[in-house]
């Protein structure tokens, strides 16, 4: 091949990948665009008997002031965990991590603990917690 | 001549071929795949991928009618096709079949092999019960650790809130099965299937329906002990157990697929007379040896699972 022929293939081939990377940058921004949105899950009074509650992906523990929120997604690769009242422990069913109480890690194959949520209490006695989708 | 004999023999003579299992085969799998394209269609007519998407998956199951046979006839015909597909492949590369094909032919069987996984992984997701929401949040996640691309391409395969079901349903009703059209299309024309073939996938595929019943889905908000993914993911759920999602989930994952791609390339390499035949005659061995061995300690590993657990 001559230089000539190979500078002009060379050049051609370096704008049609320059093309198709301008169009395929705006293309996957456009195609993976997500809009930051939260869901807010209520604990009514009747929903705060015990001193953990679970309900839509979030489990409320403990009391009074010492009221918190943990999100139930596991934070290895996010499935939801389950809590055994027998060791008081959540356990994730898909690959095992173990956590306590707190959702502090205690076992399996996560690096940390499960997510604290921000939660609100109403003048009404409900608990209104804000979860990211 | 007995009377089996004599049904192999009426359809080779219909698909004008002989009978082995090498050309039964695909053809079988063929006829399987327009069976499950059918009852696909037909299945669309009542899945909806937003809302409460395994209510919807429990009427087209126990409500509409004859929704339990549509449903069971996809399943089956969709899983057997995947099967024949692999056993094609596998039978292609034991009789190192892959030497004398043009390496782009190769290129199209592993990547349509690896298309159909993916629509039988999507098509899991798609049951909307527990065990496809988490299946579906795993992806996700799992593609998030690849660096840089990560967040771009979980969110090429997996929506969320709302519409959490709809990228999986796109690609599984669309993306996928055009892509695996494409790269099948050589074949298509060739591999038509005989009526012979196509009455057999359809008697197999309603006798299955009729006689085994659905898996019980879990629902969503219900608690289970162990959720587990689709049977070619034990292996791969298993080994997450104990690993990082990153290495187990993609890389290796990924490497086993560039190994399976390259060995066309290094058979023709150590075919020609070079000062490296010899060289590349031991890689390619040790390459035939090394898919080989890999294959079957994931085999293994399937089977471990579906005994005891992942």
């Amino acid at each position: 091949m001559k230089r000539r022929e190979f500078l002009k293939k060379w050049m051609s081939s370096t704008l049609y990948a320059a093309g198709a990377a301008a169009l395929a940058y705006p293309a996957l921004s456009f195609m993976t665009f997500r809009r930051a949105k939260t869901r807010e899950v209520v604990f009514g009074q009747n929903d705060q008997g015990a001193d953990i509650n679970h309900k839509e992906g979030v489990y409320l523990i403990g009391t009074g002031d010492k009221i918190r929120a943990l999100s139930a997604k596991c934070t290895h690769l996010g499935c939801l965990v389950n809590y055994n009242p027998l060791t008081r422990r959540f356990e994730c069913p898909c690959h095992g991590s173990v956590y306590d109480i707190t959702g502090k890690k205690l076992k399996g194959p996560t690096t940390r603990g499960l997510d604290e949520l921000p939660l609100t209490k109403n003048s009404d006695g409900s608990i209104t917690v804000k979860v990211e989708i | 001549m007995n009377e089996r004999s004599s049904v192999v023999n009426r359809i080779a003579k219909g698909a004008g071929i002989a009978v082995t299992f090498s050309t039964a085969m695909p053809r079988l799998g063929l006829a399987s795949l327009f069976i499950c394209l059918l009852s696909g269609i037909i299945l669309s007519f009542y899945y909806r991928p937003f809302g409460n998407v395994f209510q919807n998956v429990e009427e087209i199951t126990s409500l509409v009618p004859y929704g339990w046979f549509f449903r069971q006839i996809h399943y089956i015909t969709g899983q057997a096709f995947v099967f024949l597909m692999l056993f094609h492949t596998v039978d292609h590369f034991v009789r190192r079949r892959h030497r004398m094909y043009p390496a782009g032919e190769w290129t199209g069987l592993v990547t349509a092999l690896i298309a159909c996984f993916l629509t039988l992984f999507t098509g899991f997701i798609l049951k909307g019960d527990k065990e496809g929401l988490f299946a579906g949040t795993i992806l996700l996640n799992m593609l998030d650790t690849i660096p840089m691309a990560g967040k771009w391409l979980s969110r090429i395969f997996v929506g969320s809130g709302d519409a959490f079901f709809f990228l999986p349903y796109l690609h599984h009703c669309l993306f996928l099965p055009v892509i695996t059209a494409y790269l099948i299309r050589g074949h298509v024309s060739a591999w038509l299937p005989g009526k012979g073939f196509a009455a057999v996938a359809f008697v197999a595929a309603g006798t299955y329906a009729i006689l085994v019943d659905p898996f019980m889905d879990i629902p969503p908000e219900a608690q289970a002990q162990i959720v587990t993914g689709p049977w070619f993911f034990l292996g791969i759920q298993t080994l997450l157990k104990s690993w990082n999602p990153f290495y187990v989930g993609i890389l290796l994952p990924c490497v086993f697929v560039v190994l399976v791609l390259i060995i066309p390339a290094v058979s023709r390499f150590s075919g020609r007379e070079s000062r490296f035949k010899a060289k590349s005659g031991i890689a390619e061995k040790g390459l035939y040896w090394a898919i080989l061995a890999a294959s079957g300690a994931y085999l293994i590993l399937i089977v471990k699972a579906l005994v005891n657990g992942p």
